[in-house]
C-alpha cells in the first residue's frame, strides 16, 4: 500500500476509537519534542503571529511600527510591480515544476534499469539538488551564462554568433533561472526511485506475456501506480517553488534582473522589506504569498481526485 | 537507573536545548557590545564600510593605527561591496544588529538619519572647526543635527583608459571644450578602430551622478523642496543620449551594459582594457588607476555649451562616518570617528582613497606626500574649483531609491520595451512616488 494511503487508513481508524483513551508513552514522547518544540514556537509560530499583525501596520524597523489597518493590502492592488512579480514566479512555478519533475521521472526510470554503478550514478544525480539552492551555485551559475561565461563560450565553438548574454537580457533570463531549477532533480528522483522499487514486478510480466510493448507499459502500469508519488512531489515542488529566493537574488545581483524580469514575488518582499523599509507591507506580502500557496495546494489536493489512484 | 531509553533521552534533550539557547541573533553580539560600558577608551566597536581591495586595506591599517592610541578598544571589521551594503546594513537595522560606526553616504542619510537611527555627532562632541567651508553642512539634518561627518570630498568626473585610445589611434578629447555630442563621436570612433568586443564608452544612461550633471545643465536639478527637480523633456532628453550610445556603437549593447554594471571593480570592462571612457566620482580614481593597466586620465564631463565653465559641477561629500543613536559604546565611537576625520595620522592612512579630506589642517598635511593616483584625484578637484555651480539638495528621504528607478527605466529602454518619453515619465512618476 503506498504511503500516503497507510497514513490516510491510520488518520481514520484514530477517529474511530474512544475519545479519552490514554496512552502511557505521551509523556516521554512530549518530553522528547520540547526542544522541537520550543523552537517550533519561537522561531515559527511566534514570528508568524508578528507578521499577521506587522501586515496591518506602517513600519519601517527604525520607528515603532503604526497601525493602518488594510491600507497595506490595497496599495498591493495597484501595485504593479507586484503584478508582474506575481507572473514571474507563476511562470516559474508552472513551467519549473513539472519540467524538474519530468526530469526527474526520466532518470528515475533509467536508473531503476539497475546498471554497474548505480548508487554511484544516483549520488552524483542528487548531489545537484543538494546545492542547487546555495549562494555558489547561483553564483556560478550567473557567470556561466553571463555574456562571456562558459556556456556562450561552447556555443561560440560550436559556430553560433551573436549570442546574448542570457542573465543580463530580459527574455531570457528567467529561464535560466527555471533551467536551475530543472538541474536539482536529485530529489524528487530519489522519491520516484523508491516509488518504482514498490511496483510489483508481475505486473510487468503479465503485460509483455500479453504482448505489451515497453512504452506502453510504462504508460499503462508505471504512470498510474506512480501517481501517489508524482502528487506527492508535485505538492511539494510547488510548495517550494513559490519560495524561491537564494537563486533570484544571486544571479540577478539583487536587483530583479534586467527589467524586472526576474523580480520573484520574494525578492520583491525583501527589496520592499529591507530596500525600502517598508517592512508592513512586506509582511502583508508574505501573508498573501500564504495564501496563495495554500489556494495552489488545495487546487493540487482537489484536482488529485481525478487522476491519483491509490491502490486500496 | 540509568537505563538506555533515559540516557538517549539526556543525550537529545541536552544538546538541543543548549542549540536552541546559542540560537539566539544577538546572543554574543549583545552582551560584547554592552559590556563596554561608556568610556571613550575601552570597549568594542563594531566598524563597517563598503570599498574595494586598496579601500579595505586603507581602513585597517587606519584601524591599526588607532589601536596604537587606544589600545582597549577593540575594533571589529565589516567591509563589503557597495551592491549589497545597503541591503545588509538594514537587515542589521531590522535584528537590531546596527554597526557603532558606519560609513554612510549622501542617498540614505536622510532615511536612516530622520528615522533616528544616527547619532547627533556635534551634539556628543565630535570636533569640526578645522573642517572647510560647506563640507560640514552638507551631513546636518533638520531634527537630528550632525547626523554624519564629511568622511572626503569629491566631484563626478569622466575617466579615460589611455591604453584603448592609443589601440584605437583616437586623440584624447579636450575635457574644457568637448559637448555630449563629442563624447559619442569619440567613442564611436574608438569602437569601429578596436576589435569587437572593445567599445568606446560604457553606457551611461543609468548613472545617477552623470544624470544629475545632466539635469543641472539644463538649468534644473535632482531635487527641489524635497520632490524631483527636473522635468520630463529634460529626463526625455537624456535617455534618447543614452540611447544613441547603444544605437551608435558608441557603447556595448543593453545586455552587456547590464552585466558590466554588477560585476565588481577589477572585473569591469573599463579595467580590462575593454573600454575606452567610463564615469566615476573623483575618490575613485585612485582604485581605478591601481586596476587599470596603464593607470587613467581623470577628464572633467562634458558640457551643453562646449565651455568647462558652465559644466555645473560641485563638491559632494563622496561619503560619512555616522555613528548608532543605539551604539552601546557611544562615547568610544565618536572618539574613533573624530581620529578618522581630524587626525593627520589617519589622513595619511586613509588618504583621498575616500575623497579629499574635509579637516583643512589634515588636508595640508598630506597633500605634500601624496602619490600618483591620488594627485590625480586632487588635482581634479582643485581644477573644477572655480567652475562649480550650486551645491546641490541633499536627497531627501525615499531618494534612496532613485538609483533603482532609473536604472530599471533605462535598462527598459535600452532593451527596447519602451521609448525614450515613456521612460522619462515613468522616472518622474516613480521618483515622486517614493518621495511622497
Amino acid at each position: 500500500m503506498s504511503a500516503v494511503g497507510e497514513l490516510a487508513q491510520i488518520v481514520s481508524r484514530r477517529d474511530k476509537r474512544g475519545p479519552r483513551e490514554k496512552h502511557p508513552d505521551n509523556k516521554v514522547g512530549l518530553a522528547f519534542m520540547t526542544p522541537w518544540l520550543l523552537g517550533l514556537l519561537g522561531i515559527t509560530i511566534l514570528p508568524m503571529i508578528a507578521s499577521l499583525v506587522l501586515s496591518f501596520t506602517d513600519y519601517s524597523m527604525l520607528a515603532a511600527p503604526e497601525w493602518v489597518g488594510l491600507e497595506n493590502f490595497q496599495r498591493m492592488l495597484g501595485d504593479t510591480r507586484l503584478h508582474n512579480s506575481l507572473i514571474v514566479t507563476f511562470v516559474y512555478v508552472i513551467v519549473g515544476v513539472p519540467l524538474q519533475l519530468a526530469a526527474a521521472l526520466l532518470l528515475a526510470v533509467v536508473l531503476n534499469h539497475g546498471m554497474r554503478g548505480l548508487s554511484f550514478y544516483r549520488s552524483v544525480f542528487y548531489l545537484p539538488s543538494l546545492l542547487g539552492g546555495s549562494v555558489a551555485i547561483s553564483i556560478l551559475w550567473r557567470q556561466m551564462f553571463g555574456a562571456s561565461g562558459l556556456v556562450n563560450q561552447l556555443l561560440g565553438a560550436l559556430g553560433f554568433e551573436n549570442l546574448p548574454g542570457w542573465v543580463s537580457t530580459p527574455d531570457t533570463a528567467l529561464w535560466t533561472i527555471i533551467l536551475l531549477h530543472v538541474w536539482t532533480f536529485g530529489s524528487p528522483m530519489i522519491i520516484f526511485l523508491a516509488g518504482l522499487r514498490q511496483i510489483p514486478q508481475m505486473y510487468y510480466e503479465a503485460a509483455s506475456v500479453d504482448g505489451a510493448s515497453k512504452v506502453a507499459q510504462f504508460f499503462r502500469i508505471t504512470i498510474p501506480l506512480l501517481t501517489p508519488i508524482i502528487f506527492f512531489n508535485l505538492v511539494l515542488q510547488v510548495i517550494n517553488a513559490f519560495q524561491t529566493f537564494t537563486q533570484a537574488f544571486v544571479v540577478s545581483g539583487g536587483t530583479g534582473g534586467p527589467s524586472d524580469s526576474t523580480m520573484f514575488y520574494t525578492l520583491y518582499l525583501y527589496l520592499k522589506g529591507f530596500g525600502q523599509f517598508d517592512m508592513g507591507y512586506a509582511s502583508a506580502m508574505a501573508w498573501l504569498l500564504l495564501v496563495i500557496v495554500a489556494i495552489f495546494t488545495a487546487i493540487n489536493f482537489f484536482v488529485s481526485k481525478f487522476w491519483v489512484h491509490y491502490d486500496d | 537507573m540509568i537505563d538506555r531509553r533515559s540516557a538517549l533521552a539526556l543525550g537529545l534533550a541536552v544538546p538541543g536545548l543548549a542549540g536552541l539557547a546559542a540560537c539566539g541573533p544577538n546572543a554574543s553580539g549583545g552582551t560584547g557590545g554592552g559590556g563596554g560600558g561608556g568610556s571613550a577608551d575601552s570597549g568594542s566597536l563594531r566598524l563597517a564600510w563598503w570599498g574595494n581591495p586598496t579601500r579595505n586595506e586603507n581602513t585597517e591599517n587606519a584601524v591599526a593605527a588607532y589601536k596604537e592610541s587606544a589600545p582597549d578598544v577593540t575594533i571589529s571589521l565589516e567591509p563589503g561591496e557597495w551592491s549589497g551594503y545597503w541591503d545588509k546594513l538594514a537587515t542589521q537595522t531590522a535584528g537590531g544588529d546596527f554597526p557603532d560606526v558606519v560609513q554612510m553616504d549622501e542617498k540614505y542619510l536622510a532615511e536612516y538619519g530622520e528615522r533616528g537611527a544616527l547619532l547627533d555627532l556635534a551634539g556628543a562632541g565630535l570636533d569640526t572647526s578645522e573642517f572647510v567651508e560647506g563640507s560640514v553642512e552638507v551631513g546636518e539634518l533638520a531634527d537630528v543635527g550632525l547626523a554624519a561627518i564629511n568622511a572626503g570630498l569629491n566631484a563626478f568626473a569622466f575617466a579615460i583608459n589611455p591604453v584603448v585610445f592609443e589601440q584605437a589611434g583616437v586623440e584624447i578629447p579636450d575635457d574644457t571644450t568637448w559637448t555630449w555630442d563629442d563624447v559619442i563621436d569619440t567613442a564611436v570612433a574608438i569602437s569601429e578602430a578596436t576589435p569587437d568586443g572593445t567599445w568606446g564608452m560604457t553606457q551611461m544612461g543609468s548613472v545617477q551622478g552623470l544624470f544629475q550633471v545632466w539635469v543641472r545643465q539644463a538649468g534644473q536639478d535632482q531635487y527641489k523642496d524635497g520632490a524631483a527637480g527636473f522635468d520630463a523633456p529634460t529626463a526625455t532628453a537624456w535617455f534618447e543620449w543614452a540611447k544613441r550610445i547603444q544605437d551608435s556603437g558608441a557603447g556595448p549593447d543593453a545586455s552587456t551594459s547590464v552585466e558590466d554594471a554588477a560585476a565588481s571593480m577589477d572585473q569591469s570592462l573599463f579595467n580590462t582594457g575593454r573600454i575606452g571612457m567610463t564615469v566615476l566620482w573623483s575618490n575613485q580614481v585612485v582604485a581605478h588607476d591601481a586596476l587599470a593597466e596603464k593607470g587613467i586620465l581623470v577628464l572633467r564631463p562634458p558640457s551643453v555649451a562646449g565651455s568647462a565653465a558652465e559644466a555645473q559641477l560641485w563638491y559632494k561629500a563622496s561619503m560619512y562616518w555616522a555613528v548608532s543613536a543605539k551604539s552601546a559604546n557611544p562615547e568610544a565611537a565618536v572618539a574613533f570617528v573624530d581620529f578618522l576625520v581630524n587626525s593627520p595620522e589617519a589622513g595619511k592612512v586613509l588618504s583621498v582613497e575616500r575623497g579629499v579630506p574635509g579637516n583643512l589642517a589634515v588636508r595640508e598635511s598630506i597633500v605634500g606626500d601624496l602619490d600618483e593616483s591620488s594627485k590625480k584625484a586632487v588635482d581634479f578637484l582643485n581644477a573644477i574649483e572655480s567652475e562649480l555651480g550650486a551645491p546641490p539638495e541633499i536627497t531627501p528621504q525615499g531618494g534612496g531609491e532613485f538609483e533603482a528607478i532609473l536604472t530599471r527605466a533605462c535598462d527598459d529602454m535600452l532593451f527596447g520595451t519602451i521609448t525614450a518619453e515613456e521612460a522619462a515619465q515613468r522616472l518622474l512618476d516613480e521618483l515622486s512616488a517614493a518621495l511622497s
